[in-house]
């Protein structure tokens, strides 16, 4: 099935031929009728429906995450690092975090792909810090520590962040 | 509160938007988040929803189906999210140049964002996804559409923050900020 594509209904040049105002007819307004405006029911039952998935989320993520560091020890090993094999799994898995109330996880994740998208060598220091974001993250979810993680969150932000300045890399 | 008969006024709620007659296209190699999003959309009772699992799916799904709005990641193999856009807007294949899109992104950079607003993608959508966030994107895109603009370079919607209401008027005066 192939809707017709929609035709402008307006065009207005502004300037001397160089850009083309094109307002084209509103179909999703058509289509939706006279409605407005979020229902804030039915976004706490997509809330609810969310919740439901966390946790699914919570398991995923702890086997996602000891196969992700099992996969870095095992660099560590070969004493080899192809970093960016594990960099971007780790910013998709760990993009979720905040979805299903783990900020915290959102923000480690963002902070070790940072640090592993700009480290150019790998000494002890760096694979500590790589180690130090993988065990912050597998701890909030372990136990549980959601939104911003109150003292125990501020704790952990601020070790990640003494080990980082140490190194003088982006800031978390 | 009581009306002048003496029976309680009760105020009646000003009727929302349905979402249920919409068809959306779901773009994106992860199934995790896929599936977040189609929990997301049946929640808010959206009754078509489809799924690709990278820009050309994506672009073969549109093209057989013709959906209302897409919503697709950015970072996919074989084809993006953001060669998705450029195909939608460019393509001669493409049956609508204006299907509205909204880019799921990890990142908000701003060179990602120039990137993707060249491309032509109506709006974000910033990890992490919320109901709250992804609801708010199609009830502005719904009420609140941007024009679109053709230049020798660009075809897409209007990269300024001006938007209009749904019968297509500015929804703010343009005045000696404007254009």
């Amino acid at each position: 099935m192939r809707k017709p594509a929609p035709r402008s209904t307006a065009v207005r040049r502004v300037g001397p031929g160089r850009i083309e105002e094109i307002v084209p007819p509103n179909l999703l307004l058509k289509k939706l009728g006279p409605g407005r405006g979020i229902d804030p029911e039915l976004l706490i039952q997509a809330e609810t429906a969310v919740f439901a998935l966390r946790a699914a989320f919570e398991e995923r993520f702890m086997a996602e995450i000891d196969g992700l560091q099992k996969q870095f020890n095992d660099m560590k090993l070969a004493a080899s690092f192809e970093i960016g094999r594990i960099a971007m799994p780790v910013r998709e898995l760990t993009g979720e975090g905040g979805t299903y109330g783990y900020p915290l996880v959102s923000r480690f994740g963002r902070s070790l792909y940072l640090f592993m998208a700009d480290v150019k060598n790998l000494r002890d220091e760096e694979v500590g810090l790589i180690d130090a974001h993988f065990d912050a993250m597998r701890a909030v979810v372990g136990s549980k520590i959601r939104h911003d993680g109150g003292k125990l969150g501020r704790q952990m932000v601020m070790e990640l962040q003494m080990v980082r300045s140490r190194l003088a890399v982006r800031d978390i | 509160m009581h009306s002048s008969n003496g029976h309680p006024v009760v105020a009646m709620p000003s009727r929302r938007l349905n979402l249920g007659p919409l068809d959306v296209l779901v773009v994106d190699d992860n199934p995790q988040i896929r599936q977040l999003l189609v929990t997301i959309l049946d929640a808010l009772h959206v009754k078509h929803i489809r799924e690709a699992a990278d820009g050309g799916a994506g672009f073969r799904e549109i093209r057989a189906a013709a959906p209302d709005i897409v919503l697709t990641d950015w970072v996919m193999e074989p084809v993006s999210g953001v060669e998705l856009v450029r195909r939608i807007r460019r393509s001669k294949e493409s049956p609508n140049p204006f299907l509205p899109v909204v880019m799921i992104t990890s990142s908000c950079s701003s060179t990602e964002v120039i990137e993707a607003r060249d491309a032509g993608v109506n709006d974000f959508l910033v990890k992490p996804i919320t109901p709250k966030s992804l609801y708010e994107r199609i009830v502005a895109l719904v009420e609140r559409p941007r024009p679109f603009i053709r230049t020798e370079t660009f075809f897409g919607p209007s990269r300024r923050e001006d938007r209009l209401v749904g019968d297509g008027r500015p929804d703010r005066p343009r005045g000696a900020g404007g254009r």
